[in-house]
């Protein structure tokens, strides 16, 4: 026991400081320095029943996505919002969520791409808050506006459908990380069961990509394994870190986790997420597939 | 909003098809309910409205070193492949058991919440001033309000999946079913949504067509239809 109970605490990821737990959070709910939001795909059931007290909500559909065309937020409508919820360029901000952590993943890479500087990630998201029965709150703080001001898109985290046609095929230099599950990457399902709303007109995955379904890189409470455990994980499927790696699901939220994965936890130099992923790969005309 | 007998012998109530016994006291804003048992103690369970906004229990976590525990505590954790939630205590008390039933198979939670399902007993002597529990009867505002709010339709019967088909035709949809049901074993129940304003005729065409059960037929307040499909026949197509 005494050397799994070490173990679950292994602290030795190449960038900690992207990382805090519960109770680090449980710590600064006063701290005027941290901004807490909490990223939903489905707010109804999740951030209005109950979150963390003084958290803010960025609703993933209506917030992290431009309203007219397929993309994320533009750069100005990313300092709109979070200026908005009282965060300044020195600002904490911490982010956890409903679903794993896959739509505060996809934040974090979504602020990240703009430049944001000190953003994290709560381990274990809202499921392990609730799990140790730590406080919440229903109430929506009314909050000084901030003022950020973000710097030039970082492309070299974001991969798009060309960068994809480029690489692929080239699975030893640029491997593809389909992080799905087994029978969405063999083509049997077109949507994850828990989500079910919208699918590809082609079942399958991007021709070589290695399947390494999101879920493997944590324990069954939600927070990350160790780094020993992630390299072999990662490792044992040729993705290592001398590697341009290019990770896609469905519609890029769980690719960003495991992005979040390879490029902080684990240092990985050029990992890219594909937002675009299986929603436009499976749509496109003459696109190569695999089943 | 409709009181219907059931086999039960008190009338229960009966919103957007969730039902809720009027012999239970309910705790709204926790989906929870509470009997009394005849030694005074009282058995905690889930409403059908956590049943229905989570689908199928996949995991259940009971506190088991948990002993006295107080009003609004977390007693256990519950998850399915869409939500995670909490089982607070509607009353204070000191915890006599766990259901060991559903530790083995959470299902049971959704299979009978009213019934087999239940999760908790505990040992309690404030429930004759418990605040804010009331009867069925006595909530039904309020239950129709969380249910509007959670935006849950219970039906029937608990569906295994889900096809959604909102801007498709339905002949389209139906062989997106015919393909899904030949996967899923007989029993498998679908619940589908569909916008095409044809869709009732053509599945109940379907049903007769392919000897599957069409349990049920709704249409919502967005003009959505909603049918509720069980497999009954092996080969589907």
């Amino acid at each position: 026991m005494e050397v799994s109970t070490s173990k679950m605490s292994s602290k030795n990821y190449v960038h900690p400081e992207v990382l805090v737990d519960t109770n680090w959070i449980a710590q600064h709910l006063e701290d005027p320095k941290v901004r807490i939001a909490e990223v939903d795909y489905d707010p109804v059931s999740n951030y209005n029943q109950a979150h963390i007290p003084g958290a803010v909500l960025f609703d993933w559909r209506k917030d992290i996505n431009d309203p007219l065309r397929r993309d994320i937020l533009s750069q100005a409508a990313a300092q709109e919002l979070l200026s908005r919820n009282g965060v300044s360029n020195d600002t904490t901000l911490v982010l956890y969520g409903d679903f794993n952590n896959w739509f505060a993943a996809f934040a974090f890479w979504v602020f990240k791409y703009y430049g944001f500087k000190d953003v994290r990630i709560m381990n274990g998201g809202r499921k392990k808050w609730i799990e140790e029965d730590k406080p919440l709150s229903k109430d929506v703080l009314e909050l000084s506006r901030g003022n950020v001001v973000l710097s030039r898109p970082d492309e070299s985290v974001r991969a798009y459908l060309d960068d994809v046609r480029e690489v692929m095929g080239d699975k030893v230099n640029n491997p593809l990380v389909d992080v799905r599950s087994p029978k969405e990457f063999s083509g049997e399902i077109t949507a994850p069961p828990e989500y079910p709303t919208e699918h590809a007109q082609r079942g399958g995955h991007i021709a070589g990509a290695v399947n390494i379904p999101w879920g493997q890189a944590v324990r069954d409470d939600g927070t990350f394994k160790s780094v020993e455990e992630l390299e072999a994980l990662y490792g044992s499927k040729g993705v290592t870190k001398d590697k341009n790696v290019i990770t896609y699901c469905r519609i890029g939220e769980r690719s960003s986790h495991t992005w979040f994965v390879l490029k902080y936890l684990l240092g990985y130099p050029n990992v890219r997420n594909y937002d675009g992923s299986w929603t436009e790969w499976g749509n496109m005309i003459r696109n190569p597939i695999e089943k | 909003l409709d009181f219907q007998s059931s086999c039960r012998e008190n009338w229960n109530l009966k919103i957007r098809d969730c039902e809720f016994p009027d012999d239970l006291l309910y705790d709204v804003g926790n989906d929870i309910w509470l009997k009394t048992l005849p030694d005074g103690s009282a058995q905690v369970g889930i409403t059908t409205i956590l049943s229905f906004l989570s689908g199928w229990f996949q995991r259940i976590n009971l506190k088991q070193d948990l002993v006295q525990v107080t009003r609004g505590q977390s007693v256990a954790t519950i998850e399915s492949a869409r939500h995670f939630s909490a089982v607070r205590t509607p009353v204070s008390g000191k915890i006599r058991r766990f259901n060991p039933a559903i530790q083995k198979n959470p299902r049971l939670i959704n299979a009978a919440p009213y019934g087999d399902g239940w999760v908790v007993e505990i040992e309690t002597k404030d429930l004759s001033n418990s605040v804010g529990l009331e009867k069925a009867s006595e909530a039904s505002e309020k239950l129709q309000n969380r249910i509007k709010e959670l935006k849950v339709q219970c039906f029937a019967k608990l569906p295994d999946e889900e096809l959604f088909s909102v801007g498709s035709e339905c002949s389209a949809t139906l062989a997106n079913l015919d393909e899904l049901l030949a996967q899923r074993p007989v029993g498998t129940v679908v619940h589908i949504v569909s916008d095409d304003p044809f869709a009732e005729i053509e599945i109940v065409r379907w049903a007769d067509q392919r000897k599957q059960i069409l349990l049920e037929t709704l249409q919502d307040e967005n003009n959505l239809f909603h049918f509720l499909v069980e497999k009954k026949t092996a080969s589907s197509t």
